[in-house]
């Protein structure tokens, strides 16, 4: 574990992976406090790594839900509620080019 | 030491990828059918749920079939696994059947009855319009060598474009198939609303789309709609379009290589497209991948890993090489890699990742003499306990100590005699089996030719065992299918054709 907290590869990893290694991460912190040892420079590094890339993963998950869920939101619309939109798209173009 | 066609004879040649040439299984095969048909048999039930090569699945049963000594209480068995076949699938082992298996029309019968019994079924099935979707070029050839037509006047519409009277006739308004041929015009949300809300498959869609393609909302669709095979053999497409910039696209191909990291179907096209690819990032994702299905393969034990470094054996140390990195991670236990000439060079490999293997294997270059038997001896030496063995060697041992002398000083401080497989690569000497043979010990061989590549390794690797028997045990308790687990309304008859 030490090893594949030293040296992970962010792209070989998912979220989970990830999570678990900040995890352990967090308890060899917690240890090296408890016993009074100087923090290697490595932890803080690999914490930082990790949940910048933890971050970086879960924010990209949730464009993909959004954008998803628009896309769901259109097929649940109704014929009157796309005629209205188009509607209204084409009376904006028209006032634009006039 | 095995001789004739014994089961392990038969599990490592069908475990071979013929890349297609459904022609290479026939000799084997029919022998098989012949001297051991009920392994062959229950070999067929196991391949379906745990094998890596879809040729061996279409292959096994039609070659069952058509050898006449194959008992006929066993036809069934693989007549339901032809049955189990997707339509692209049962249509070449339908071409196989005719052009090469069978060998005479007229005895077609069986497997035409077949075809004709999966059509009705699938005609009846919800997931027909799916089916057709994908497949609607493949059910049409389906339907022409079976000699048969849709029963239904929607069916013959959407694969026709005639009702059953044979006139003229769109396709069905507000189905699947009409939005298909419209996706093009549509506005790119609303693309990919539809492929979203009717499951279009990425397939039919990318070729539906045209230029829309290129656009987020529409590849977002298609990643959602993609098989994890499909995620993975698109890779370099999905890259161009966007995968590795797009933030929202880089979440939904996390989320499906996620997916992928559970299915064992696509452990060797994830090979094969991992070294596709140019973008290191990328790589490393379809290889972490890999690592995940790999894991859920599963090899159990201590592993040794003997590769021959002697002269002209540099394909040999590649073998190895990639061995050592599948077993790495397929097992629980540790694994060792020893290159030998008639010195050893040992590595401890567990659960190292294959570049890291190349990376400290790098220097490692073909020359010297050959004694198999060095490396078990250092193993004997530091009291490594192992559990298998696998020997990548042209097997012109000629060197002390040789294996046959140290094997049996192993076995008594091990108290167990460790599996052996060798795989037989290179300028193919037989001094080793012989040695071995006359020395009774039990080796299995992977005869590696020119013709099999890397790619088929993690399939030879996944079938060796600690225990000599184990997977022909596994094999034997694999349970026989009956048509009537297959098909919701067929009792027998195609049997009974």
């Amino acid at each position: 574990m030490l090893s594949d907290f030293q040296n992970f590869n962010k792209d070989r990893l998912n979220v989970d992976d990830m999570v678990a290694l900040a995890a352990f991460g967090r308890i060899l912190r917690a240890e090296y406090e408890a016993q009074k040892v100087d923090e290697p420079e490595f932890v803080d590094t690999q914490l930082k790594l990790l949940r910048r890339e933890i971050a970086s993963k879960v924010d990209d998950k949730r464009q993909a839900r959004r954008k998803q869920i628009e896309a769901q939101l259109q097929s649940l619309k109704t014929p009157a509620e796309r005629r209205a939109e188009l509607e209204k798209e084409k009376a904006e173009l028209e006032a634009a080019v006039s | 030491m095995e001789t004739g066609l014994t089961k392990n004879n038969i599990l490592s040649q069908l475990s071979k990828s013929p890349h297609g040439k459904l022609v290479d299984y026939l000799a084997v095969g029919m022998t098989a059918a012949k001297q051991e048909p009920e392994f062959l048999a229950h070999l067929i039930a196991w391949d379906r749920i745990n094998g890596q090569i879809r040729d061996a699945k279409v292959a096994l049963p039609v070659i069952t079939l058509a050898e006449p000594a194959f008992p006929p209480e066993l036809r069934e068995n693989s007549l339901a696994h032809l049955a189990l076949l997707g339509p692209r699938e049962l249509l070449r082992a339908f071409r196989f059947a005719g052009r090469e298996a069978f060998g005479n029309a007229s005895r077609m019968g069986t497997v035409r009855h077949l075809v004709r019994t999966w059509l009705r079924e699938k005609e009846n099935d919800r997931h027909w319009d799916r089916l057709a979707l994908q497949h609607h070029k493949v059910l049409k050839e389906l339907y022409s060598l079976a000699h048969a037509r849709p029963e239904k006047d929607r069916i013959n519409v959407v694969l026709y474009g005639r009702h059953l009277d044979k006139t003229r006739a769109p396709l069905p308004t507000g189905s699947v198939f009409e939005v298909v041929t419209h996706l093009k015009d549509m506005s790119p949300v609303g693309a990919a609303s539809e492929i979203i809300s009717r499951r279009i498959p990425f397939i039919v869609a990318n070729g539906a789309l045209g230029e829309k393609m290129k656009d987020p909302n529409v590849v977002l669709a298609l990643i959602q709609q993609m098989s994890p095979t499909e995620v993975v053999t698109n890779t370099k497409m999905l890259e161009k379009l966007g995968v590795k910039t797009n933030p929202a696209l880089r979440g939904a191909f996390e989320e499906a290589l996620k997916k992928a990291a559970s299915s064992k179907k696509n452990v060797l096209k994830t090979t094969r497209a991992a070294e596709a690819i140019d973008d290191e990032g990328l790589k490393e994702k379809l290889r972490g991948l890999q690592d995940r299905q790999l894991l859920s393969m599963g090899v159990e034990g201590n592993w040794l890993v003997l590769g021959d470094k002697s002269g002209s054996m540099a394909r040999a140390i590649e073998i190895a090489r990639r061995i050592a990195g599948t077993l790495a991670k397929m097992v629980k236990g540790r694994v060792w890699l020893v290159f030998f000439d008639t010195q050893p060079q040992t590595i401890d490999v567990s659960g190292a990742p294959l570049d890291a293997i190349q990376k400290a294997t790098q220097y490692i270059c073909a020359n010297g003499g050959t004694s198999i038997g060095c490396g078990l001896q250092r193993m004997l030496e530091t009291k490594e306990e192992i559990d298998g063995i696998a020997i990548v060697s042209d097997g012109g041992e000629n060197s002390t100590p040789f294996f046959h002398h140290v094997y049996p000083q192993y076995a008594a401080f091990a108290g167990k005699e460790p599996t052996v497989y060798l795989y037989h690569c290179g300028n193919k000497s037989y001094a080793f089996t012989h040695l071995m043979q006359s020395a009774g010990i039990d080796m299995q061989v992977f005869d590696i030719d020119e013709s099999v590549d890397f790619y088929s390794l993690p399939n030879l690797v996944s079938t060796m065992r600690t225990n000599r028997y184990s997977l022909c045990d596994e094999v034997m308790a694999t349970k026989l299918l009956k048509l009537k687990d297959v098909f919701e309304s067929v009792g027998k008859e195609a049997v009974a054709c």
